[in-house]
């Protein structure tokens, strides 16, 4: 039983879930003694929700595991359950302590009760087995459908970005026109009772795109150094299309991304020249992780634009970043702060009270909601006090307000 | 209106009698990247020779190539050292500076007039010169040749495929002859060193001597930061052999996040005692914080429980205000030494005064002191701990001074 269990455990077929039910059958005979802990992992915010977190946060019950009778499931949907048979609550309360510890900045441990962290099953119970039992037939039931589906951008289908693959990738990039890689998005100032108005319109290359063309079988997001050296070398390519073209004769505001170490190049003053030329009006966004690296640059970079009439904004703000770095400091023009989906359920009233005084502290003609996909976003953004915003459903809100004439 | 050229060469004509007690400083501002040496930045360059000249202790000329030449009398050498070194901070990121072995020569010709005079002459000559068709396209050439030798002063450039090279090279070569250690160290009123902690760390200088001749591995932020996590597992597999590196004191190394997130440092973990833990400091630079701010509270958090102490690495003056140490959860800060710091003037010096006392004072370690400049600065703004290389050579006359006192001892007793 235990061979077939360990070769079952290395064989890709068999799931936590199925080996979880296999035990929870096998202890069903005599179930004295017995308890299971469910820990909800899963409702942690998003930055915590990775395979590589919840496998090393699984590790506060190395202990336990090797020492008495108890065994862990790291469940496909990140959350884990631990079985124990008569192992004193004093020794799982001290695991779960080292477990609650390692999410320390999240509410779920700092605000929420216990038992939204962990749920008890006394297994001696006929009640609690039968629930659990439910549980975790249908949680088995879950991971099956999961595993049936294409896994999302990121995850470990595709390899991580490596040396190689990098090189591959920059030959492939050469020659590559990145023309129609060529996205714009607008941002938009809404305001109830007012007419739209768009601020500026951002030009981008999709990375996402651009990976699937040159590299599809690679996780170029897994390197945030290697994506960096691939932004890096677009800059260049973009400056070069978007000096000679696009909105020259346009009136409005156009916003680029670019490292600090492009807008310092001489490749940047050709660009500035034909700019100064068409009378355009330029917003530079400068990722925080690149001005970090060289803040000396980057406030020469900002002193440079700030003289020549650009504009500067950071961009690649989280809620969560937020909590750490006042990106007031460093004088911007703008500040994009990305939304996504999980802030909805994640934030804790204090944070959201937090991010509101952030909003206010920075003004809120400064702050720009991106990657708004959907009307909750707005609301949620409106709600904190942000009344810019940029996105796919902001692209459907500026053609629909378009053809209304509202724009 | 004559130009600084035929003044310059009327000048020099003159000065043939009044050679003596004059020198005179040539900066090649032309060397400079196009980007440096716009107008406005010749002109701050120049300025800081106004007071000099005001004082009649000297005279300027700012040339057409974009080159400064400032002649002047001894007697003022020490501020005209002062100046020069402004300038220099000026351009401290181009590359004909950031080449510390060989920039600062190409930099600044220094010229004792009356010893040099047919130097100075000639330099002269060249300047006032019209160029002619033939001597553009020979300048032209030259322009090449400086800029081929420049190149392969650089080295090869890291690129992914160098990187590739460099990466397998790393992951068979036996690096722990590459260990160097540096001591963190409180230092006292009569400059005696008193080490708090030690760095280990693999030598990047001596690394490119030895494995990757020719290959300049800082050439690229990015690509150099992703080579770390290479260097991160070797020096994982070191310190996990003690044979290798021995513990003495506490002891600090560099990781990436996504290192400790990777099954090497949970083996690695594993290996130690929970004692030697405690006495383990792990570095992580600032910049990771932003790869993944949520992977990097999650193995700081880790980490700590281990029982391991955390110090951010490569803070600069201005990313000081930008990161709370305490929110961060951060045991120590590093920050680097920038004679900014002191020539940036009193409200800037305040400022990070105002900061490092925030950090708290005996957290904060000033870091890459290469001179007695930066103990001076450090104490006058209560930082107490230090590291670089004007702290080794400390540390190396210490123990030069009590092996002498031995010495005594011994022959007195015999």
């Amino acid at each position: 039983m235990a061979d077939t269990q360990a070769s079952a455990r290395t064989g890709p077929a068999v799931s936590e879930e199925t080996l979880l039910l296999e035990e929870l059958r096998r202890i069903g005979y005599s179930r004295g003694g017995c308890f299971a802990v469910y820990f909800h992992l899963s409702k942690l915010q998003a930055p915590y929700r990775k395979p590589k977190i919840t496998r090393i946060a699984a590790r506060s019950f190395d202990g336990l595991v090797a020492n008495h009778s108890a065994s862990l499931y790291i469940l496909s949907n990140a959350n884990l359950v631990l079985i124990c048979r008569d192992v004193g609550i004093e020794y799982i309360d001290a695991a779960i302590f080292k477990l609650r510890a390692l999410f320390t900045d999240d509410p779920l441990t700092s605000d929420g009760a216990d038992t939204d962290f962990a749920t008890w099953y006394d297994l001696s119970s006929t009640a609690d087995y039968a629930e659990f039992e439910q549980m975790a037939i249908t949680l088995e039931a879950e991971s099956q459908q999961r595993s049936g589906i294409a896994r999302p951008r990121g995850d470990e289908t595709a390899a991580p970005i490596d040396a190689v693959a990098l090189g591959q990738m920059e030959r492939r990039l050469q020659s590559l026109q990145i023309t129609d890689l060529l996205c714009q998005q607008p941002a938009v100032d809404i305001r109830s009772g007012k007419k739209g108005e768009v601020l500026f319109t951002e030009y981008f290359v999709s990375m996402a795109d651009l990976a699937k063309r040159v590299a599809s079988d690679i996780d170029l997001f897994a390197s945030p150094w290697l994506f960096n050296y691939v932004t890096d070398f677009l800059d260049r390519r973009m400056l070069a299309i978007l000096g000679r073209t696009r909105f020259k004769t346009r009136g409005e505001s156009v916003s680029l991304n670019l490292h600090v170490a492009t807008v310092l190049s001489p490749e940047f003053e050709i660009f500035d020249q034909q700019v100064q030329a068409g009378g355009g009006k330029v917003i530079v966004e400068f990722q925080m992780i690149d001005i970090i690296s060289d803040m000396g640059a980057f406030g020469r970079a900002r002193q440079w634009l700030h003289d020549r009439d650009y504009q500067v904004l950071i961009d690649g703000m989280y809620p969560l970043t937020l909590q750490y770095v006042d990106p007031g400091i460093l004088e911007p023009d703008l500040v994009k702060i990305a939304w996504s989906p999980d802030l909805l359920e994640d934030m804790s009233a204090a944070q959201i009270e937090e991010l509101k005084d952030m909003v206010r502290y920075l003004g809120p003609s400064k702050v720009v909601l991106s990657r708004v996909e959907t009307q909750d976003a707005v609301r949620w953004g409106l709600n904190v006090g942000i009344h810019r915003f940029q996105g796919f459903f902001v692209d459907k809100l500026v053609e629909a307000m378009t053809a209304k004439g509202l724009i | 209106m004559a130009s600084q050229e035929d003044l310059l060469q009327d000048y020099v004509r003159r000065l043939e009698k009044h050679k003596a007690g004059r020198r005179a400083a040539y900066l090649r501002l032309s060397g400079l990247r196009p980007f440096n040496r716009r107008p406005h930045h010749v002109r701050i360059a120049a300025e800081n020779f106004d007071a000099l000249v005001k004082d009649v202790k000297g005279q300027l000329f700012s040339l057409k190539n974009a080159d400064l030449l400032f002649v002047y009398l001894n007697e003022v050498q020490s501020d005209v050292e002062v100046a020069v070194q402004k300038i220099r901070y000026l351009f401290s990121d181009d590359p004909l500076l950031t080449r510390e072995d060989r920039g600062a020569e190409k930099f600044i010709t220094w010229f004792d007039v009356e010893a040099d005079f047919d130097a100075l002459l000639q330099l002269t000559r060249e300047l006032t010169r019209e160029p002619d068709e033939d001597e553009t396209s020979a300048a032209a050439s030259d322009e090449s040749r400086a800029a081929i030798q420049e190149r392969q002063a650089r080295g090869v450039p890291l690129t992914p495929e160098v990187l590739t090279r460099v990466e397998s090279a790393l992951s068979r070569a036996d690096l722990s002859n590459l260990v160097r250690r540096q001591y963190v160290c409180g230092v006292t009123a009569k400059d005696v060193p008193e080490p708090a902690f030690s760095e280990l760390f693999i030598s990047i200088h001596d690394l490119r001597q030895t494995l990757l001749p020719g290959v300049n591995l800082a050439a690229n932020r990015w690509l150099f930061q992703h080579l770390t996590q290479t260097l991160d597992r070797r020096m994982l597999a070191m310190l996990s052999k003690t044979d290798q590196i021995t513990f003495s004191g506490e002891v600090s190394f560099n990781m990436n996040v996504a290192t400790i997130l990777s099954p090497e440092f949970l083996v690695f973990d594993d290996s130690i005692t929970a004692s030697q833990r405690g006495a383990l400091i792990v570095e992580i630079d600032k910049t990771d914080i932003f790869a993944d701010l949520g992977a990097f509270l999650f193995a700081r958090n880790f980490v700590r429980q281990r029982g391991y102490q955390i110090c951010i690495d490569g803070m600069t003056y201005q990313t000081l205000p930008l990161l709370d140490r305490e929110r961060l959860g951060a045991d120590f800060i590093k920050l680097v030494w920038d004679p900014e710091m002191v020539d940036g003037g009193d409200a800037l010096k305040e400022q990070v005064h105002a900061m490092v006392r925030r950090a708290g004072q005996s957290r904060v370690v000033l870091c890459r002191c290469g001179n007695r400049e930066a103990i001076d600065f450090g104490h006058s703004i209560g930082i107490q701990f230090f590291q670089g290389r004007y702290i080794e050579n400390l540390i190396a006359e210490d123990n030069r001074r009590r092996e002498l006192l031995r010495l005594k001892r011994r022959i007195e007793r015999s």
